[in-house]
C-alpha cells in the first residue's frame, strides 16, 4: 500500500516539478548569456495565466482540434504514472517500455494532425517537419531501449530495470550502458525540439518547427500544450536519470531511503537540464538537412550498444 | 448428434452464397442487391464459426461430389475458425457499405463475383484436401480479377498474369509436398520436412513464400498493386487487401509451420527472408509517402503491413533454428494478429476513403481537405482506422506492433540471432513510423486545414453507409483492449496447428506486461479529467480566421501534400530516383512548368528488360512462321525424320 | 587492480576507440580528423597500460609509451604542419554522405563481429573481446580511405587501419616482440613523412591534393 502511495506521489510530483525544471532551464541560459532571465517560477504563472484565458481557435478547424491539448496532456498524464522517479516502482505498471515509446508517439502524431488544423501555412511546415525527425529518431530510440532491455536480461518492464541495473554492480558501467544513453540522449533533445534541432523559443518562421504547430493555439489550449511540452521534456529526462543512470533511487519505502532518492533525482535532472542549457548557449540550430548526419549518429551509437552488448 | 449441426452450418455459411452466385447471373435490376444481400446472410453465418468452434469444438465436413484426386472436405479447427469469423465480419461490413451506398449501383454481374470470393476465401482457409485447396486459391485470383476488371483492364490483366506465376509456385510446392506425404488429406500432414530433407522443405518454403508474396506484394512480385487499387470498385479493393490476403497468409502459414514443419538448419533462408520482407516493409512506406491519390497510399500501406507479417514469419523460422519454440510461438501470433488487425482497420479505411471519393468527386488528395467540419462523424470513424494503422494505443495496430517488438526484444539471448534481431526491431520502428507519416498525411490532407477545391463536397456520407464503418471502428477498438485475450487464444491455436510443443503458457515469453484496458482507462480518464478541469475555468471560446501574416488565405495557400513529405523525400534522396521534368507552359510564355516523376525502379529495370527479352524471343520464333506452305512441310519432314531417328536409336 | 573494473576499462577504452573511428568518418575538417586520431591512439596507449598492469605483461608499457610519443603527439603534431603549410587541405572532400558512411560503418562493424565470433572463442586473453572491435576499426580505417579523396585523409585512414591492427594484436597475444613493433612505429612515422612530402609535391604539380586528379597521370 505504501509502495502505491509513493509511486503516485511521484507522478504527481514529477507533474508539479516539470514547470520548474522548465524555468531552471531559461535561467541557465539566460545566466550563460549574461543576461538576468525570468524568475525560475515564470513558467507557473505562464501556464496558470494561459488556462485562465478565452480560447479563440480558427474558423476552418474541426471538433478534433479543441480536443487535441486534452488528449496530449492525458497521454503526458499516463506516462508519468509509468514512469519512475525517485522510488523504483510505478503507479500504472500496466504497460512497458515499448508501450511508452508508442504513447509518445501519440503525442506527437496529435500534435501533427493539429497543425494541419486550420489550414495555415507555419503550421503544414512544422508538423512535416516534425514527422521528418519522428521517423528517423523512432529506431533509434527503439534500439537504445532494446539495449538497455537487453542489459538488464531481457526484460521490458519498466521498474524492473532499474531493481536489475543497481544489482549488478559496477559491472554494469558497461560500454553499452553509456552508448545507449548517449543515444537517448540525442533522441531526449531531438523529441523535446531543443538545440540543435529545433529552437524552442523561435518564432520565426524558418526555424520553428514545435513552435510551428502551436501557431494556431491560445489560451487553455496554448497553456495545456505547453504544460504537457514541459512535462514531456521532464519525463524524458526522468527516464535518462532512472532507467539509464538509477543509482540512489529509493528502492524500499524506508524515509532514509527516499530522502536519498529524492535528493538524488533532484541532482540528475539538475544535471541533465543544466547539459541542456550549456548544449543550447553553445551550439547553434542545425540546418533542417543536417539533421539526419546527427540522427544516424544517433542510430549509430544505439546500434553499437546492441553489438557491444553481445561483444564485450 | 453434433453433425447435424455441421451439416446444418455449413449449408447455411454457402449455401446462400451459391445462390447468390447464380442469381446474380439473372439479369433483371434488382438482381444485384438480392445477390449482395444473400452474400451478406452466408456472411452473417460465418461469423458464427468461432463461437460454434469453442462450443463444440472441430467443423469437419465433406462435400458429397466426385473426385479423381481424393474427397473435397474441409476442417474448420481453432486458427481458421477464428479468421473465418473475422473475415466474414468484414465481408458483411463491406457488403453493408455497398448495399447502401448511393452511388454505387450493384451490378448483377459484380455482385455474383463477390460471392464467388466469399465463397473460394473461406473453402481456401478450412481446405482439408490438397486438390480442393487448390482450386479454392485459384478461384479467389479468378474472382479478384473479375470483380477489378472495371475501369483500367490493364492493371486487372497485370495483377492475373503475376498471381498466376505465384500460383504455379504455391501448386508446385504442393505437389513436392503431396509426393512426398502420399496423402491427400492436409489436416494428416505434419513435419514433413523430416522427410524431405532440408534442401527440398528449405525450396518449397520458399516457393510458398514468394507463391504468396505475390498476393501480398513481396517486392519485386508488387508492381499490379498500386495501379489495381487505384483502378478497382473500393469494394474489390477492401475484400483484396483483407480477406484474400487474410486466406494467403493463412495457407501460409499452416504450409511452412504445419505441414513443412521448420527446424535446425534453416538460417540461411530465414535470413534471406527476412531481408526480403524488410526491404519490402521499408520500400513500400517509403513509396507511399510521395503517392498523391488516396487509393495508392493504402496500396503500398497494405504491402507495409503484410511485408510485417512476413517478417514474423521469417523470424518465426529463425527461432526455430535457435530452438525456442516459446519465442517462435509468440512472434506467430503477433503476425497472425496483425493480419486479422489490418483485415479490419484497412477495410474501414478503404470504405472511408471511397466514401470520400464519392462525396467529394475527387480522387486526387491535393483537391480535398476540410472534410471534418462538413462531416464529423464520419472523420471520427476515419480518424480511429488512422489512428489503429498507425500503430496508436490502444487500438489493435498497437496491439500487434507492440507483440512484434515484444517478440524480437524476447530473442536477444539467443545464439546468432542478435545481431539480426535488432536490425529487425530497426526496420520495424522505421517504416512503422514512416507508415504513421503518409497516414497522418492522408488524413491530415483528406480530412482537415480548408477545403483546396471551391465546391468541396457534393453530397454527404449518409448514416446508412456509416454504420457498418463505425461497426469496423468499434471492432478496431475492442480488438485493441481485448488484445490479450484475442493473443492467448491465438497462441492455443497456433500451439494446435504447428505441433510445438506448449508446456507453458504464452504470457510466460513475454519479457513486459501490456494491460490495455487499464490502460485505456487511466488515458480516457485523465483526458476527460482535463476537460473538465479546464472546462471549471471558463467557458467561452472565440472563432477567428486562421492567422495569415495579414494576407488573405485563398485555397491553395497551405501546406500541399507533396510539400509535407518533401524533408523526408529529400532525406531518402538517393533512394527514390525522382526525375524533375522542366516544360514550357501552354497558357502563358516565359512560364515553365516543374513536375516530379517518382521512377519505379522495378518496372525499368526488372520487367521492361524481361519483358524486351521475350519479345526479341517471341521475334526469333516468329520468324520461322512466314506462312509459306512449303516451308510448313518442311517443317513437318524434319520433326518426323528426327522423331524416327529417336525412336530408332533410343 | 580488480578484474572487474580493468575488464570493463578495457571495454571502455575499446569503444572509444571504434567510436573515434566512427567520428572519424563524420568530420569534414582535416584538424578534427587528426584530433579524432590522435585521441583514438590516446586510448590506445591507455589500453596498453591497463592490460599491462592488469596481466604483467610489462613490455606493453613500453609500446604504450612509444604509441603515445608517436600516434598522439608526433604524427598529428607533423600532418598538421603540413596542413598548415598546405592553406588549401582544410576541407576533406568525401564520395558519400555522412548518414551513408555511417550506416556503411555499422554494415562493416556487423560484419566484423560475425567473422571474428567463432575466432574468439578460441583465443584465451582478457582481451579477446577486442577482436571483433579491432577489425572493425581496420575495415572502416580502409573504408575512410576508400572514400576520401585527399591525400592527407587517406593517410589517416591508413594510420587508423594500423591502430586497429595493434589493438588486435594486443587482444590476441598481449603484443608482438618489440623490435616487430619498433619496426612497424617506423614504418608509420615513414608514412606520415612521405605522405607529407607527397602532399606538397602533388600539391605543387596539380595545384590540389585531391588523388582523383593523379588519374591525370595516366595519360
Amino acid at each position: 500500500m505504501i509502495e502505491f502511495v509513493l509511486s503516485a506521489a511521484q507522478s504527481v510530483l514529477m507533474i508539479a516539478l516539470a514547470p520548474l525544471f522548465a524555468g531552471i532551464l531559461k535561467k541557465a541560459k539566460a545566466r550563460m548569456q549574461h543576461r538576468n532571465g525570468s524568475s525560475i517560477f515564470q513558467p507557473y504563472r505562464d501556464v496558470a495565466k494561459l488556462l485562465r484565458k478565452n480560447e479563440t481557435v480558427s474558423e476552418s478547424s474541426s471538433l478534433l482540434f479543441r480536443f487535441i491539448p486534452y488528449v496530449c496532456f492525458g497521454s503526458m498524464v499516463l506516462l508519468s504514472l509509468m514512469t519512475p522517479f525517485f522510488f523504483v516502482d510505478v503507479a500504472a505498471p500496466y504497460g512497458d517500455l515499448i508501450s511508452m515509446v508508442y504513447i509518445f508517439t501519440l503525442y506527437r502524431l496529435m500534435m501533427v494532425l493539429g497543425g494541419l488544423e486550420g489550414g495555415s501555412v507555419f503550421g503544414g511546415m512544422g508538423s512535416s517537419r516534425e514527422m521528418m525527425m519522428s521517423v528517423l529518431i523512432e529506431p533509434s530510440l527503439l534500439l537504445s531501449l532494446m539495449a538497455l532491455a537487453g542489459l538488464t536480461g531481457g526484460s521490458t518492464a519498466v521498474s524492473d530495470i532499474p531493481r536489475e541495473l543497481i544489482g549488478m554492480g559496477v559491472i554494469v558501467l558497461a560500454p553499452a550502458l553509456v552508448l545507449a544513453a548517449s543515444s537517448f540522449f540525442i533522441t531526449l533533445l531531438a523529441e523535446n525540439s531543443r538545440v540543435p534541432f529545433d529552437n524552442p523559443s523561435t518564432h520565426l518562421e524558418l526555424t520553428m518547427v514545435h513552435e510551428g504547430m502551436l501557431v494556431e493555439y491560445s489560451g487553455r489550449g496554448l497553456g495545456l500544450m505547453d504544460l504537457s511540452s514541459m512535462m514531456r521534456l521532464m519525463i524524458f529526462s526522468s527516464m535518462l536519470c532512472t532507467l539509464f543512470f538509477p543509482w540512489g533511487m529509493a528502492l524500499t519505502a524506508s524515509p532514509f531511503a527516499i530522502f536519498v532518492g529524492l535528493a538524488a533525482i533532484f541532482a540528475k535532472v539538475l544535471f541533465v537540464t543544466l547539459a541542456i542549457a550549456l548544449i543550447e548557449s553553445y551550439l547553434a540550430k542545425y540546418r533542417l538537412f543536417r539533421l539526419p548526419n546527427l540522427l544516424t549518429a544517433s542510430f549509430a551509437l544505439s546500434l553499437m550498444a546492441m553489438i557491444s552488448l553481445y561483444i564485450l | 448428434m453434433f453433425s447435424v449441426y455441421e451439416e446444418l452450418f455449413i449449408s447455411l455459411m454457402f449455401i446462400p452464397a451459391a445462390a447468390g452466385a447464380i442469381v446474380g447471373m439473372i439479369p433483371i435490376k434488382c438482381s444485384g442487391n438480392v445477390a449482395a444481400f444473400l452474400c451478406g446472410t452466408s456472411a452473417f453465418f460465418g461469423i458464427l464459426s468461432y463461437p460454434l468452434y469453442l462450443y463444440g469444438g472441430d467443423i469437419a465436413f465433406t462435400f458429397p461430389l466426385p473426385s479423381a484426386w481424393g474427397p473435397y472436405s474441409i476442417l474448420i479447427d481453432e486458427l481458421p475458425a477464428m479468421m473465418i469469423s473475422l473475415s466474414s465480419a468484414v465481408f458483411l461490413a463491406v457488403l453493408a457499405h455497398m448495399i447502401f451506398s448511393v452511388s454505387v449501383s450493384a451490378e448483377g454481374r459484380y455482385s455474383s463475383t463477390i460471392c464467388a470470393l466469399f465463397i473460394s476465401c473461406m473453402l481456401a482457409m478450412c481446405a482439408d484436401t490438397v486438390i480442393l485447396l487448390l482450386i479454392a486459391w485459384e478461384a479467389v485470383t479468378l474472382s479478384t480479377f473479375l470483380m477489378a476488371s472495371g475501369k483500367n483492364g490493364a492493371a486487372a490483366w497485370k495483377f492475373l498474369v503475376i498471381a498466376h506465376i505465384g500460383g504455379l509456385m504455391v501448386i508446385c510446392a504442393f505437389l513436392v509436398m503431396l509426393s512426398y506425404s502420399g496423402d491427400h488429406t492436409l489436416s494428416s500432414w505434419s513435419d514433413l520436412g523430416n522427410a524431405m530433407g532440408l534442401p527440398a522443405s528449405c525450396g518449397a518454403i520458399a516457393l510458398l513464400f514468394m507463391g504468396f508474396g505475390t498476393k501480398l506484394g513481396l517486392i519485386p512480385f508488387h508492381v499490379w498493386i498500386p495501379d489495381l487499387y487505384a483502378s478497382a470498385p473500393t469494394h474489390t479493393s477492401a475484400l483484396m487487401s483483407t480477406v484474400s490476403s487474410n486466406a494467403a497468409v493463412m495457407i501460409l502459414f499452416k504450409s511452412i509451420f504445419g505441414y513443412i514443419g521448420v527446424s535446425e538448419g534453416m538460417y540461411v533462408l530465414a535470413v534471406i527472408l527476412m531481408a526480403a520482407s524488410s526491404f519490402t516493409a521499408v520500400w513500400s512506406a517509403l513509396e507511399s509517402l510521395v503517392q498523391t491519390e488516396p487509393k495508392r497510399i493504402l496500396a503500398y500501406s497494405g504491402m507495409e503491413n503484410m511485408a510485417l507479417v512476413l517478417l514474423c514469419f521469417s523470424i518465426g523460422i529463425l527461432f526455430s533454428d535457435g530452438g525456442s519454440p516459446g519465442l517462435m510461438t509468440v512472434v506467430l501470433v503477433a503476425g497472425l494478429f496483425h493480419v486479422m488487425n489490418h483485415s479490419v482497420f484497412k477495410s474501414l479505411m478503404i470504405l472511408a476513403v471511397g466514401s470520400a471519393e464519392d462525396c467529394t468527386g475527387e480522387t486526387a488528395i491535393e483537391k480535398m481537405g476540410g472534410l471534418a467540419k462538413i462531416m464529423p462523424a464520419f472523420s471520427l470513424v476515419a480518424l480511429v482506422a488512422v489512428l489503429s494503422m498507425a500503430a496508436i494505443p490502444p487500438f489493435n495496430g498497437f496491439a500487434s506492433e507492440w507483440l512484434m517488438i515484444q517478440s524480437m526484444m524476447g530473442g536477444e539471448g539467443i545464439h546468432m540471432t542478435e545481431i539480426i534481431l535488432p536490425l529487425g526491431v530497426a526496420v520495424l520502428g522505421i517504416s512503422g513510423m514512416m507508415a504513421a507519416v503518409s497516414y497522418a498525411r492522408l488524413y491530415g490532407f483528406m480530412f482537415l486545414g480548408r477545403p483546396r477545391s471551391e465546391k468541396p463536397v457534393s453530397s454527404k456520407v449518409g448514416t446508412a453507409v456509416l454504420v457498418p464503418m463505425a461497426a469496423l471502428a468499434l471492432l478496431c477498438f475492442a480488438m485493441g483492449i481485448f488484445c490479450s485475450q484475442i493473443m492467448e487464444k491465438l497462441a492455443r491455436g497456433v500451439a494446435a496447428a504447428t505441433s510445438i510443443p506448449s508446456d507453458d503458457s504464452f504470457v510466460n515469453h513475454l519479457s513486459g506486461t501490456l494491460n490495455m484496458p487499464i490502460m485505456a482507462g487511466i488515458l480516457l480518464m485523465a483526458i476527460f479529467a482535463a476537460y473538465v478541469l479546464s472546462r471549471a475555468f471558463r467557458k467561452k471560446s472565440a472563432r477567428s480566421p486562421t492567422w495569415d501574416c495579414g494576407t488573405p488565405l485563398d485555397e491553395n495557400m497551405q501546406y500541399s501534400s507533396m510539400g509535407f513529405s518533401q524533408p523526408l523525400v529529400r532525406v531518402f534522396h538517393p533512394l527514390y530516383g525522382d526525375v524533375v521534368e522542366i516544360s514550357d507552359d501552354e497558357s502563358s510564355e516565359n512560364r515553365k512548368r516543374y513536375s516530379i516523376k517518382f521512377a519505379e525502379p522495378f518496372v525499368e529495370h526488372l520487367y521492361v528488360p524481361i519483358g524486351n527479352l521475350i519479345m526479341r524471343g517471341a521475334r526469333r520464333v516468329g520468324s520461322t512462321q512466314n506462312g509459306n506452305i512449303q516451308t510448313y512441310l518442311g517443317y513437318i519432314l524434319a520433326v518426323l525424320v528426327v522423331l524416327l531417328v529417336a525412336v530408332r536409336f533410343v | 587492480m580488480d578484474a572487474a573494473i580493468s575488464g570493463n576499462l578495457i571495454d571502455l577504452c575499446v569503444v572509444a576507440m571504434l567510436l573515434l573511428s566512427m567520428l572519424a568518418m563524420t568530420t569534414t575538417r582535416i584538424a578534427q580528423l587528426l584530433n579524432a586520431f590522435a585521441v583514438q591512439s590516446l586510448f590506445l596507449a591507455f589500453l596498453a597500460f591497463v592490460i599491462a598492469d592488469s596481466t604483467g605483461h610489462t613490455e606493453l608499457f613500453i609500446m604504450g609509451g612509444i604509441t603515445f610519443a608517436v600516434k598522439v603527439i608526433g604524427i598529428p603534431w607533423a600532418m598538421r604542419n603540413t596542413a598548415m603549410r598546405l592553406h588549401a587541405g582544410r576541407e576533406i572532400d568525401s564520395t558519400m554522405g555522412i548518414p551513408g558512411s555511417l550506416l556503411v560503418s555499422a554494415t562493416l562493424i556487423i560484419v566484423a563481429y560475425l567473422v571474428t565470433e567463432p575466432l574468439m572463442a578460441t583465443v584465451d586473453t582478457i582481451a579477446r573481446n577486442c577482436l571483433a572491435m579491432s577489425m572493425s576499426v581496420i575495415l572502416i580505417g580502409l573504408f575512410m580511405m576508400v572514400t576520401r579523396r585527399k591525400a592527407m585523409a587517406e593517410a589517416v585512414g591508413l594510420l587508423i587501419m594500423e591502430n586497429g591492427l595493434f589493438l588486435g594484436v594486443m587482444s590476441i597475444s598481449y603484443g608482438m616482440p618489440l623490435v616487430v613493433e619498433m619496426g612497424i612505429f617506423f614504418d608509420v612515422l615513414m608514412v606520415a613523412v612521405i605522405v607529407g612530402i607527397f602532399a606538397l609535391r602533388i600539391n605543387k604539380a596539380f595545384d590540389s591534393i585531391d588523388t582523383s586528379v593523379l588519374r591525370r597521370l595516366k595519360e
